[in-house]
């Protein structure tokens, strides 16, 4: 890992840190390496109690004139700085040893600048490997959880390789558009956030840049933050290293509190109910004598404790001007329903090379993944035929899965009816035995970068990239199954095939020309001036088909093509379709930064960019951002304070976002004109119609960002940390417009309205111990947010999408929930009451009583905190997330407390409070028929879904080397580590985690207990 | 070495530097009108596109969830219960007025379009061209008057004052001033927009114009009954005139048909009766749900049913033929309790035809069948779930593999229109007299003449006549009776019960007790027999007001 921060690093201080010269003296000359004999170049040796100083050089080496008894300060970043005292020698080597206890990254990479941390204005956190390596998650993202201030990580889908991860920074930004940020992997822009391909143990470092000051650059699509993922890269002159990481470990369910019955509770709830309704319609059912002796657990029917493991094996080497980083991975995660997983393999090589006289330094990265993804198709939905969740989690205990013994048997007993209404798990096992979703992806990522010095002081460089990915998804149902019957049981032939082709390829293209200089010591200027190009074209296909001859029917469904004659088209022919998409970028920016003497520093960055979404007039927009900082602890008044590092940072910019519909890359394109389509057919004649209702005025969502900022680091770094103050605006924001039935649609998407994010993020670690063999940091990362809508220019002040339990209203938060306050059961009548708006109460509650919450399902306060100990090479690291003032609106328990659910699917022990004319002050209504339709429009059904959750935990030894000679080993670490092992929460669900604001039959995360191995060779 | 260098540098910022990156042409999207409609041609797709935006599916299906023809069915799983539906619970986001108002709406703005388009192209159009647009512009003006209709009756609150708040008045342009918020008009305006229209189309179709099309387009036929349908809205003396005088008109080109035509008509038929349909065919839709009885079926009419007939309009039904009041269907010899496969041994089939096109009958099977329980009345809720199994007939499919709950919908039928025309006669005191066939003149020779045609031994004879036609009040009664089991589930039973309820002294839509779920009537003066003006036009309309009650 240090040696790869080399490369970066000289480049860096090579350019950039020119340190003073000259002093009388004798010659003395040194090599600074690493504990592992690798020399380090760039690493700076400071005369102590001067400003004279220098850089080792590409081997390691320096020479500085000194006197004996002068002691010098080696310092690089990464490693505990080491002071020396000249002696009579004229060599003075000095070995630097790792500095683990830096919490946050030392640089701030992006992809047009890296700036050490002590010269960075902007804020932003960078996670190493350190963190990310070795864990259980099928995708990055949900490793960072917690572990950056401010970022809001949400997975709402257990689905391994999911790319339903909501990455809210800073809060919710947008409403319409899109809230997530802009992703950067080795220099190339992501087309999508789709990150099931990219294997995260090749992952050198994360950089979450945050305020103006560092996405400002990003222009176009900065205004939800940037992640830049730098992946691993080996080092020049490095001997031959070989390293492999194995992670094993099986993945359950989490619990839930719904409180659902087993069957006698069931069936006394029916029994209880039949006699407090006996001529409720449809009437309350009872359970049959062989029903009563059944009692299933359906989630051990569906679900499954799931197996992952992941290997990733990795060569790295390095000569004089060359290196080479190659990796190749395989994993393989079950998901904890059952047929659904990702496999994945992975290949990556990264190579760099430089001319002698470090002049042209180049770059190549190449990796090229392939995964294969069995997915769940319908998840989410009402479909009692489809969504595995409502049979995993909703069906009856007193339903036997014996019932079960093929498709056409099922049907039958379906279309007697000697089955109920309870056949929803039945018509689910059958689902599973007979349907499949594939989706294959192969994404190509290759970049290649070159920067050449044209003088000391200019350096032209090129970084172009091209992302490629291709998707083929193939589902079939086989020609057996209930549904096929069930649908298509009247004809010749069945089963079905639906197949669909993607492929995008973005190209972009960045070239710069930076400049570099120092003056009298003090003063340093860097800039540069950069063109950036990106286009993009995605095509897709897709063909359904119908009927298959069972004889030649293959798993994969392309086989046994039943052939459509004249007159079985309409029932053989497949259907298809056909699309293609283009969209580009063009942008050319220039950013400045200066610094004065280590203590003062400004950054200025100006962008323009074009977006092929708008029209000529908007098309423009013009970003730019001011940050500046001071390193106090650089000052001559702090010499002998307990600061190490403090620092105070300001920036202000503006980024935008023209995303508008959330759509990506591609997508929403023209929506500025009016659109005309051929189709619409009537009576088989082909019509012509409009498709899209223009909107020439939209333009660019634009972000006002303001951010303070304080680093610091007190008794050597033994406490450190980060607070930033924030204000974020954004105004133009993307809303459905609603719009007079007169102009044909009822919506569009139009700019209007502002909205605000404020908030406070801290990030503090401690070492509360710090010895050479034991250590033991406390951390915790924490995030206040608080969102305002600003403006809504309606006269009403407030925006609602009827369609919506949610809207936004001048002054109240994003995302509020708009709806009927409950107020109780009556007492006389088992109705639901619910406050009208003069604050008396009604059974039947119109528009105009819907109130303002106050609530959303945006968190308020989120972060994470945890402790790191290390004693004699082991070490136990633990890691809580948290999330609190956020709502969300549980589908799920309304199902689960809902009378037309009797007979049908499982219930929960709750609902057993309901009226009678003997239990008045129920919670539940009368089960006869309510106007329990109206709870959905309520916040009867609202929950809290706070959490504190043990995210991760993990306990591991770390080898010593000398115990590892007999082996020839250079490293190896063993560990075992759990993953959302508890959740302390209200929520009833089996994840409080989720992204969604209603949750229904969804696919739950996982917990995770495993097992992992790192070897280095 | 280093000129190399910088010329590869220099080359790619030239290349990175074109403007293709944001002057994106996005293949095969056209934005221009005149190329997309510039010959009679195009303008004619143009127009046909526009009955595909017509919402008869969810009229239909809203009519029978917000009235009493259905009932919950052995398959249901909160169908109607979770919405409320089913319990009259109707809000302004209901989503069958949202669909009714945005889609008669989008018809109008695309008829607008099309009209201004056409009369940009007129001056310069050959004598041949100029016969083809006026044709298109014929039927433009047809389905505006057909769609202001329909809106006129679901949002107005009172037909009969001219002065009342009905909807908007879109005679106008509209393309992208999306600030142009428009007042509801009166309807006066509204009733006098619909009679301009109506008169365009006339006069532009000329002699043969209209004639040429078939039932599921715009025709002569079709703009009289228009204004039938309209008159009996208004329901003034005057307006009673204009509906004898279309009736008159109308009646020279349709008539009423056999009962064996009558039920062609639900199949394919056109008949003699049938006016205006909206037409089904087998590629319409995404798939095998689709359709309009996919709001009471999930697969197929024969699968296990959401809702099926309701009990009291299943009892009217019944009521047509007497000699058979209370009998079920067929009997069946069961083979064994676990097969319901059965044969049949006796069949009790009506003589009225009515019977027979509302009530699912699978003829030899019990399974997938209608199951009638005799002794209904003595079930227990659960008995009567499973013995008393009423399936909804009216549509049996296109296409039982293909689509299987899907049909075309008629929308104007000759014998909609006789039945106005008699609506007429009671406002006027002619309730009886004369009783024979072809005579219209008072209310119960019509329904003698209606019921000849529904006997299915096509001896034109009534299988049954009413007998209390003793004063105006009773005649409604009667005329919404009739109503009720000639149009079950074609979407008319709402508006019928909206216009008539109050004058025949109607109890509103009343759910068999056996039904009853919580609340099991609505009374024909509830403002519920109003639309609401749906929430996005209240949101984005600040002139719009909401009807009262919601």
């Amino acid at each position: 890992m240090r040696s790869r921060f080399t490369w970066i690093l000289t480049l860096f201080f090579a350019l950039i840190m020119q340190v003073g010269f000259a002093q009388s003296g004798k010659q003395v000359t040194g090599v600074v390496k690493t504990e592992d004999g690798d020399p380090i170049p760039g690493a700076t040796v400071m005369v102590v109690g001067t400003t004279f100083g220098t850089d080792t050089d590409d081997e390691g080496k320096y020479t500085l004139s000194l006197k004996k008894g002068d002691k010098v300060r080696v310092v690089y970043e990464g490693f505990k700085a080491v002071t020396l005292t000249v002696g009579d020698s004229s060599v003075l080597n000095a070995t630097l040893v790792e500095d683990e206890s830096v919490l946050l990254g030392d640089v701030v990479i992006d992809m047009y600048r890296t700036v050490s941390k002590e010269k960075s204005a902007v804020a932003a956190t960078t996670v190493t490997s350190k963190t990310i390596e070795g864990r259980p998650n099928a995708s990055f993202l949900q490793t960072l959880q917690g572990q950056i201030p401010g970022l809001n990580i949400a997975t709402g889908s257990g689905q391994p390789g999911s790319s339903d991860t909501q990455v809210l920074l800073r809060g919710l930004g947008s409403i319409n558009g899109n809230v997530q940020p802009l992703y950067i992997i080795d220099g190339v822009p992501m087309s999508s956030d789709r990150f099931r391909s990219i294997n995260p143990n090749d992952i050198e470092n994360i950089s979450v840049l945050k305020d103006a000051g560092a996405t400002a650059i990003y222009g176009n699509r900065g205004a939800n933050g940037v992640i830049v993922v730098t992946t691993k890269n080996a080092s020049f002159d490095s001997a031959l290293s070989v390293k492999y990481v194995g992670t094993v470990g099986v993945s359950s369910l989490q619990e839930n509190q719904y409180n659902l019955m087993n069957t006698n509770e069931y069936d006394s709830f029916l029994k209880r109910a039949k006699a407090a309704y006996p001529s409720a319609n449809p009437p309350i059912p009872s359970l049959t004598a062989a029903q009563r002796k059944v009692d299933t657990d359906w989630t051990d029917v569906f679900m499954r404790d799931a197996l992952m493991s992941t290997h990733t094996l990795s060569f790295s080497a390095g000569s004089k001007n060359l290196s080479s980083y190659t990796s190749v991975g395989y994993s393989d995660y079950e998901g904890i329903l059952k047929d659904t997983g990702l496999q994945r393999f992975n290949f990556r090589s990264n190579l760099n090379g430089k001319s002698s006289d470090d002049r042209l330094v180049f770059g190549t990265n190449v990796s090229a993944n392939f995964s294969k993804n069995d997915q769940a198709t319908s998840v989410g939905t009402n479909g009692i035929n489809q969504n595995y969740f409502l049979g995993a989690f909703q069906a009856a205990p007193w339903v036997d899965p014996n019932l079960y013994t093929n498709g056409r048997e099922l049907y039958n007993n379906y279309a007697n009816g000697t089955f109920g209404d309870w056949l929803t798990p039945l018509m689910l096992m059958d689902k599973m035995r007979s349907d499949q979703q594939v989706q294959n992806e192969f994404k190509l990522l290759v970049n290649g970068n070159i920067s050449y010095k044209l003088t000391d002081n200019l350096t032209l460089g090129n970084n172009s990239g091209v992302d490629y990915q291709t998707i083929h998804q193939n589902g079939t149902s086989k020609y057996d199954s209930f549904n096929q019957i069930l649908f298509y049981g009247s004809r010749e032939w069945q089963g079905s095939v639906n197949n669909i082709n993607e492929s995008r390829m973005v190209f972009s293209s960045n070239t710069s020309l930076k400049y570099d200089n120092t003056w009298n010591d003090v003063h340093t200027l860097g800039a540069g001036v950069y063109v950036e190009y990106i286009k993009g074209h995605l095509t897709s296909s897709s063909i359904n088909k119908l009927g298959f001859d069972p004889i030649f029917w293959s798993e994969d469904g392309s086989t046994g093509w039943i052939q459509p004659t004249a007159s079985t088209a309409l029932l053989y022919a497949p259907t298809a379709s056909m699309l293609k998409q283009n969209a580009g970028m063009f942008s050319y920016f220039g950013n400045a930064n200066y610094d004065y003497d280590r203590r003062y520093g400004v950054d200025v960055t100006i962008r323009r960019d074009a977006s092929f979404r708008f029209t000529d007039e908007n098309r423009w927009g013009t970003f730019w951002s001011v940050s500046g900082r001071w390193n106090i602890n650089n000052e001559k008044f702090m010499e002998n304070s307990v600061f190490n590092n403090l620092k105070l940072r300001g920036s202000y910019g503006t980024t935008g976002n023209q995303d508008i519909l959330n759509t990506g890359f591609f997508g929403a394109e023209q929506r500025y004109q009016t659109l005309y389509r051929s189709g619409a057919q009537y009576n088989g004649q082909q019509g012509l119609y409009i498709s899209n209702l223009p909107n020439p005025n939209l333009q660019w969502e634009i972000v006002k960002q303001g951010n303070i900022g304080l680093d610091f680091g007190v008794w050597n770094d033994r406490l450190r940390g980060s607070l930033d103050v924030y204000n974020k605006r954004t105004d133009d924001l993307y809303l459905t417009q609603f719009v007079s039935a007169i102009n044909g649609a009822t919506s569009i998407p139009a700019n209007y309205g502002s909205l605000e994010n404020k908030g406070v993020e801290i990030g503090i670690a401690g070492d509360v111990i710090r010895k050479d063999n034991t250590r033991l940091t406390l951390n915790v990362t924490g995030a206040y947010n608080k969102n305002k809508v600003l403006e809504i220019p309606s006269e009403t002040g407030y925006y609602w999408n009827p369609d919506l339990s949610y809207g936004y209203q001048v002054g109240g938060v994003v995302n509020e929930f708009y709806l009927f306050e409950f107020a109780g059961i009556n007492p006389n009548t088992g109705m639901m009451e619910f406050y009208t708006k003069d604050g008396g109460v009604t059974e039947q509650p119109t528009d105009a009583d819907r109130r303002w919450l106050g609530k959303s399902s945006v968190p308020v306060y989120q972060g994470g905190f945890g402790l790191d100990f290390e004693h004699n090479g082991w070490f136990l690291t633990a890691n809580f997330t948290y999330a609190q003032d956020v709502w969300r609106f549980d589908n799920d328990y309304w199902f689960y407390t809902n009378p037309s659910v009797l007979g049908n699917g499982n219930i929960s022990n709750d609902y057993a409070d309901f009226w009678t004319p003997t239990n008045r002050d129920a919670r539940f209504p009368r089960l006869d028929g309510s106007n329990y339709d109206r709870s959905f429009d309520s916040d009867f059904y609202i929950q809290d879904a706070s959490y504190v959750r043990l995210r991760f935990l993990s306990v591991g030894y770390n080898f010593k080397k000398k115990d590892l000679d007999f082996l020839k080993l250079s490293g190896l670490r063993v560990y075992a580590q759990g993953e959302n092992l508890y959740t302390w929460t209200k929520w009833r669900g089996w994840d409080a985690e989720s992204n969604r604001t209603f949750d229904y039959g969804q696919y739950p995360t996982p917990k995770t207990v495993s097992f992992g191995v790192e070897v280095s060779f | 070495m280093k000129k190399i260098i910088l010329t590869i540098f220099v080359a790619a910022s030239f290349l990175a530097s074109c403007s293709d990156a944001y002057e994106v042409e996005q293949p095969g999207f056209v934005s221009d009108e005149a190329s997309v409609f510039s010959t009679p041609e195009q303008v004619s797709r143009g127009v046909k596109a526009l009955y595909n935006v017509i919402p008869a599916e969810q009229e239909v299906q809203f009519a029978s969830f917000y009235t009493d023809e259905l009932g919950i069915g052995l398959g249901n799983l909160g169908q109607g219960t979770n919405d409320g539906s089913y319990n009259f619970s109707l809000i302004s986001n209901n989503e069958y007025a949202n669909s009714i108002w945005a889609n008669y709406y989008n018809i109008i703005n695309r008829a607008n379009r099309i009209e201004n388009r056409v009369k940009e192209l007129l001056p310069t159009a050959s004598q041949d061209e100029i016969l083809k647009y006026n044709q298109s512009l014929a039927e433009i003006y047809a389905l505006r008057a057909f769609s202001n209709l329909k809106l006129f009756s679901y949002f107005t609150p009172d037909y009969t004052n001219p002065s009342g708040l009905s909807v908007i008045k879109f005679d106008f342009l509209q393309t992208d001033n999306y600030t142009r918020f428009e007042k509801r008009a009166t309807v006066s305006e509204i009733v006098a927009f619909i009679e301009d229209d109506i008169a365009k189309a006339k006069s532009l179709a000329g002699e043969t114009g209209m004639e040429n099309f078939a039932s599921g387009y715009a025709s002569n036929a079709m703009l009289e009954a228009i204004l039938i349908k309209l008159y009996s809205m208004v329901q003034t003396p005057a307006a009673y005139t204009e509906l004898e005088n279309a009736f008159n008109r109308l009646s020279e080109i349709k008539n009423l048909g056999g009962a064996n035509e009558f039920l062609s008509m639900f199949g394919e038929g056109d008949g003699t009766e049938g006016i205006f349909k909206y037409i089904r065919v087998v590629t319409d839709g995404t798939g095998i749900q689709s359709g309009v009885a996919n709001a009471w079926y999930p697969t197929n009419i024969t699968g296990q049913a959401y809702m099926e007939i309701g009990r009291s309009l299943y009892n009217e039904l019944d009521k047509l033929d007497p000699a058979l009041t209370g009998k079920q269907l067929h009997d069946y010899k069961t083979y064994s309790a676990q097969q319901r496969d059965s044969l049949v041994t006796a069949t009790y089939s009506r003589l009225d035809a009515r019977y027979g096109a509302s009530v699912f009958d699978a003829g030899t099977t019990k399974r997938g069948s209608t199951i009638v329980a005799q002794n209904y009345l003595g079930l227990t809720p659960e008995e009567y779930r499973e013995q008393d199994v009423l399936r909804i007939g009216k549509y049996q499919g296109l296409n039982a593999t293909q689509r299987p709950l899907m049909n075309s919908i008629w929308v104007f039928r000759f014998s909609d229109m006789l039945l106005a025309l008699a609506e007429k006669r009671a406002a006027n005191g002619n309730l009886t007299g004369t009783v024979a066939l072809g005579d219209y003149s008072n209310v119960e020779s019509i329904i003698f003449n209606l019921r000849s045609h529904r006997n299915t031994d096509e001896s034109l004879t009534p299988v049954d006549m009413p007998t209390n036609f003793s004063s105006p009040q009773q005649a409604y009664a009667r005329i919404l009776e009739e109503r009720r089991v000639e149009f079950a589930f074609e979407g008319h039973r709402y508006l019928d019960m909206k216009r008539l309820g109050v004058k025949a002294g109607s109890p509103g839509f009343v759910r068999h007790e056996k039904d009853c779920l919580n609340v099991c009537s609505l009374e024909p003066s509830s403002y519920k027999l109003t639309m609401p003006i749906p929430r996005p036009e209240m949101v984005a309309n600040p002139n719009m007001v909401q009807n009262t009650g919601y």
